[in-house]
Order: C-alpha cells, then sequence, then structure tokens
C-alpha cells in the first residue's frame, strides 16, 4: 500500500507540467548558414525572406535593397544593390504582394514592384491624427513590423520630431491606414490597444507584435500580458502569461542623448526582466516569445549581455505555454529574425556583425 | 624592496589583466587607456585624431567594441569584438578615460567632450 502510493506520487510529480517546463533546454537546431558581403551590422539592415535561393535587406546609409544570392555551400552573399532614392530616415518593409514599400522622413511611401526595379506609385500619408498634433513618423523594428495585407497598412507611430525618432515612448496605439492608389494617398482607419498608462513616460516600451487570424497580438516588454485584438470583431482581450522568469522592471529613467545614457540603459537592460518580441510561426503554429531574465553578477564578476541569454516561451494558439528554451548561442535579441517556411526560424549571433554574420535555424 | 609590495584594487587588477589577456599589454603610467563599449547606436558618433596634438593621440590607446573606422587617424586601436571590457567594473558599463599610476587606477572618468578631456589629462601627466 504504502509502495503504491509512493510510486503513484512520483508518477504525479513526473507528469506535472510545471515540473516538467522547469528546465529551460536549448531549442533544437535544425542548420545554420552565413549572410556576407554588405554592411551586415547596421540596424536597419532587416533581413526578408523572398525564396529559398533569394534573401534581402535595405542597407539605410547606403540606400540599397540589397539581394543576397545562395550558394551551393547553403550560405548567401550580396548580389544585385538596387539603389533607392529615399531620405535618410527611411524604412522597409514588403508587403503580402511581395511588392517593397519604404517610408521617408515626410511620411511618404515609396511602392516598388518585386524586384525594386521601377517605382509604382508614391503615397502620402495625411498628419492629421487624433492624437498628434504635428507630423508624425511610422516606427519599425523586426519586432514592431509594418504589415501591408491587400490595401491595409498596420503600422505604430510616432512623433516626428528631431528627437523623437528615437524616442519610442511616444508611441500610442497600434494604427490601421487604407491605401487609396487612385488620390496616392493613404488615409487613416483607426487605432486600437492603447498604450498601458504605467509606460507613458518610460523609454523602453517598444511594443512589439504579431499577426495572426486578422487578429493582432502585442507584447511590452515591462508586463507579463498579451493584448490581442480582433480587427473583425474588434475584441480586446489581455490574457496573462504567467512566465515563471518573470519579475516586475523598475522604471526606466535613463536620459537619452547624454554622455551617460549607454551605460544606464545597459545596466537598466541587465538588471531587469524585459520581453524582446513575439513572433507566430506558420510552421508549427506556436507563437514565440523572446525575452531576457534579469542578471547582476556572474562568479563575483559584473555581468555582461554574454551572461544574459536570449529566451522564448512556446505558446500555442490559445496562448497556453508548451515549453520554455534559452538560447546557448549569443544571438540578437528581437531585430532581424526571419521565419523560413517549412524550415523554422533564422536568428542572426549578435557578436559578428560586421562583413559576415551567421544565423541559425531553430525549430520552435 | 616595498616597491615589490605595491597593493592593487580589484577594479584596476581586473583592468590590467583584461589587457594584458587580450591585448599582451603592460598598463603604465604614461598611457591614456580609452574605453568605448559597443552598447550604444555605432553610427552615432566618429572621433579624428586630426583635433589632438599628435603627443596626445600617439599616448592614446583606444579600446573599442566598435570599428576601428569610428576612430579615424588614431594609431592604437584594438577592437574587442566581444565586448568583454563590459564586464570590468571600473567601466560601469559606459565609455571611460582611465590612467594608471604604480599599478593602479589613478583617474576614471566618463567620457563627455574626448577632445578636451585627453587635453586635461596629457596637461596632468
Amino acid at each position: 500500500m504504502i509502495i503504491a502510493s509512493t510510486l503513484l506520487a512520483a508518477l504525479s510529480f513526473s507528469c506535472d507540467k510545471n515540473e516538467r517546463l522547469r528546465d529551460a533546454t536549448e531549442p533544437p537546431l535544425i542548420d545554420s548558414f552565413s549572410v556576407s558581403g554588405a554592411d551586415i551590422g547596421q540596424q536597419t539592415n532587416n533581413f526578408r525572406y523572398i525564396n529559398d535561393s533569394t534573401l534581402c535587406s535595405y542597407d539605410l546609409i547606403n540606400k540599397n535593397l540589397v539581394f543576397f544570392q545562395k550558394d551551393k555551400s547553403g550560405d548567401y552573399h550580396a548580389g544585385i544593390k538596387k539603389e533607392i532614392d529615399t531620405e535618410f530616415w527611411s524604412m522597409y518593409f514588403r508587403g503580402d504582394d511581395g511588392k517593397n514599400y519604404f517610408v521617408d522622413g515626410n511620411n511618404s511611401i515609396a511602392e516598388y514592384n518585386q524586384t525594386a526595379d521601377s517605382l509604382l506609385e508614391q503615397y502620402a500619408i495625411p498628419h492629421h491624427f487624433p492624437y498628434l498634433k504635428d507630423s508624425f513618423a511610422l516606427a519599425l523594428s523586426n519586432s514592431m513590423p509594418i504589415i501591408k495585407i491587400h490595401d491595409t497598412l498596420i503600422a505604430v507611430i510616432s512623433p516626428n520630431s528631431n528627437e523623437s525618432l528615437r524616442l519610442y515612448y511616444h508611441e500610442q496605439e497600434v494604427s490601421e491606414f487604407k491605401f487609396n492608389p487612385a488620390k496616392d494617398t493613404i488615409s487613416y482607419i483607426r487605432s486600437y490597444i492603447s498604450k498601458p498608462p504605467g509606460l507613458a513616460d518610460y523609454d523602453f516600451p517598444l511594443g512589439s507584435y504579431a499577426f495572426h487570424t486578422n487578429t493582432v497580438f502585442l507584447i511590452y516588454p515591462q508586463y507579463d500580458t498579451i493584448y490581442s485584438f480582433n480587427r473583425s470583431t474588434s475584441t480586446l482581450r489581455k490574457i496573462a502569461i504567467h512566465n515563471r522568469d518573470f519579475v516586475q522592471p523598475a522604471a526606466f529613467s535613463c536620459i537619452p542623448f547624454t554622455p551617460e545614457y549607454g551605460s544606464c540603459a545597459t545596466r537598466y537592460s541587465l538588471h531587469n526582466f524585459r520581453y524582446y518580441g513575439i513572433h507566430y510561426n506558420e510552421v508549427t503554429k506556436h507563437f514565440l516569445l523572446f525575452y531576457k531574465a534579469p542578471v547582476r553578477e556572474v562568479k563575483g564578476r559584473i555581468a555582461s549581455h554574454k551572461d544574459q541569454p536570449l529566451q522564448v516561451i512556446v505558446l500555442d494558439e490559445q496562448l497556453t505555454v508548451l515549453n520554455y528554451y534559452s538560447f546557448a548561442k549569443n544571438l540578437e535579441a528581437g531585430t532581424s529574425f526571419f521565419m523560413i517556411p517549412g524550415k523554422g526560424l533564422a536568428m542572426p549571433i549578435l557578436d559578428e556583425h560586421y562583413e559576415t554574420t551567421r544565423f541559425y535555424i531553430y525549430h520552435l | 624592496m616595498f616597491g615589490s609590495c605595491r597593493k592593487q584594487d580589484t577594479a584596476s587588477k581586473e583592468v590590467e589583466a583584461y589587457l594584458s589577456e587580450h591585448y599582451q599589454l603592460t598598463v603604465n603610467d604614461s598611457t591614456i587607456y580609452c574605453f568605448f563599449p559597443a552598447n550604444q547606436c555605432k553610427n552615432c558618433f566618429r572621433y579624428d585624431a586630426a583635433y589632438l596634438a599628435p603627443e596626445i593621440s600617439e599616448h592614446c590607446v583606444i579600446i573599442t567594441g566598435y570599428e576601428a573606422g569610428n576612430f579615424k587617424g588614431f594609431r592604437h586601436v584594438l577592437h574587442d569584438a566581444d565586448d568583454d571590457m563590459l564586464r570590468l567594473q571600473a567601466l560601469d558599463y559606459g565609455n571611460r578615460i582611465i590612467l594608471f599610476k604604480s599599478g593602479n587606477i589613478s583617474r576614471n572618468e566618463v567620457v563627455t567632450d574626448l577632445y578636451s578631456q585627453l587635453g586635461n589629462v596629457w596637461r596632468g601627466m
């Protein structure tokens, strides 16, 4: 009797879901490849997958859309470069139709064909918004994408001034726009998922969102919550994640454009929990939630970013936690990921950033 | 005899070990060590040795996580691609000018205006 109950207890212990999730392991690595021949280190060099033999990225400094071709060994090399004549603060995204879009500092969007050979349209975005009296800019990062589906644009906007292009804490809400090719304009439709009031004055609130089944899934770095907005039903939901590593972060008080900003921001990011992005993997039908847990000291020495591995939670489509993983390699967090259909998520390593970098493909 | 009994604080030991392990450099009192970890926007700054007297830049060692191109004309630029310097408590994750005296850090200041700071440091050496 005692033996049987002990065995039962042991079985129930080993089957306990929370216990199973306790040990974060390295996610399954499928493959790796290198990309070379362009200044990979530019933050704006967001890679896009075109097909198995071609990647592309926008070199903001040299104003080129660079196409990378795959060689026999599986590595990619810069090939054709298409010069794009846009202003300095230009951003790049691809639509669901494979066309190339560039946003300039005056909030005009240039639409190029798939090979970026010819300019198809030039759209102007109106400057009158309910909550922005002056001009504004579309804000873009890989984890906070600009999405174009048919004639709809989904993006986050922030005020456009000399300083605020980097002050993303002015971002308000996810906004929707509509392309009007006949008038060469883009009109404002609506905004949703207001920024939580607690974030109003803080930097590092780079909300990250993913798009799936006509729904925007958004996460803020400091909150253990996913906000979802269904575009069809206009329903907003808040879903608690209950990340086992979550620790409420301190307020971010570093002052931009000061000599101490870099050290202050580094110290903050090492000492505080932060979500880096949410992605939807269409291959596995999983949501991926990237984060870094706080670290202060390692073996009696102060910690550096090498001591703070990128971690990921895998969730199913109902946003139930399936697994925790921790990356042993020092991978770039939140930027320059891209999905390779049928294979997995390609992620660049942080330390090789100039002429060549290596991407690792994980099944997640 | 007493000279061999120098006491070194932890922060100084760390910097000395870092320079020795990474670049086989022995710290000395006549070199100005400038640390620039790559934790800021790499396109946001660029220093040119032409703005300094040649004798100052000659005595300057730049240790940086950025490319040498950010430091035009400096003869001694050491690249720390992995940003290992971020572990040094003396830097406190920031850009620093560090001087040594008898094996210990004698001056450690945040870089605010590199050219004038180097001028001041040089005059005090």
